[in-house]
């Protein structure tokens, strides 16, 4: 299980991100998705969690909605117990669920993600880098 | 792009990976903020529990601490006060006591 380490310094980074996340969705909600999980990282964590092989995975669950983890392993030709412990880490955030049928398990991304990263320096500086929602939100 | 219609929006923000903030806010047409929940979730052996959550559901601001109980706690003194300005004050106060909650919690369960 991915650990992701975080000191009093961060935590308070990471509620300091969230209003700046929600100062942004007021100014214009509608512009936002319904649901979403919004991820603080700084660039440490940001590396630790969304490896390029698990964003890779992400966006072929997306776009090409495979039957199985075996599928799923085939598409993004890696070894499928590779890809599984990848999916337990991304299964634990909530981003990816795998839906059981009989012996075989269709993985699924749950709902809109986006991350905010979180520059290490005292003037908290975020953007929304990513939504592979393809909503196309700034900030 | 396309601007959706009105209702809730929820939003869940993993602070590490057994611990959630998770947010819903509600707008009217203009865009104005109607009404609002913050919760917090842990994950305590392998299952999420919700620990503490405040909203303006059922007409009145009110908070649980469900470590206690489920009553909810009116907050009659924030009544008055703008949405905006009564969301930032408990998140505030999320973020000051969380790691309190969960503690509360905890050895709550372990007295059960």
């Amino acid at each position: 299980m991915s650990k992701i380490k975080s000191g009093i310094r961060n935590y308070e980074e990471k509620f300091e991100a969230i209003k700046y996340f929600i100062d942004r969705l007021d100014k214009d909600p509608k512009k936002f998705p319904k649901e979403a999980i919004v991820f603080t990282l700084d660039d440490e964590e940001l590396s630790t969690l969304f490896t390029k092989e698990r964003l890779k995975l992400i966006n072929i669950i997306k776009k090409k909605k495979p039957k199985s983890v075996r599928e799923l392993a085939k598409l993004a030709e890696r070894e499928e117990s590779a890809v599984s412990r990848d999916l337990r880490i991304l299964e634990d955030f909530d981003i990816v669920e795998l839906i059981k049928n009989g012996k075989i398990s269709r993985p699924v991304v749950k709902q809109a993600l986006m991350i905010i990263t979180i520059a290490r320096i005292d003037k908290l500086n975020s953007k929304i880098s990513e939504d592979l929602n393809k909503e196309e939100v700034e900030v | 792009m396309q601007r959706r219609k009105t209702g809730p929006q929820k939003y869940t923000f993993p602070l590490d990976h057994e611990n959630r903030v998770i947010i819903t806010r509600v707008y009217d047409e203009k865009d104005k903020l109607t009404g609002f929940a913050i919760n917090y979730t842990g994950k305590i052996k392998d299952k999420w529990h919700e620990i503490y959550r405040v909203d303006t559901a059922h007409g009145f601001l009110h908070e649980q601490k469900l470590w206690k109980t489920r009553d909810p706690i009116p907050l009659p003194e924030f009544e008055k006060m703008a949405l905006y300005d009564v969301f930032n004050i408990f998140l505030e106060k999320l973020k000051n006591n969380w790691k309190l909650y969960r503690e509360l919690y905890m050895k709550n369960m372990k007295q059960d």
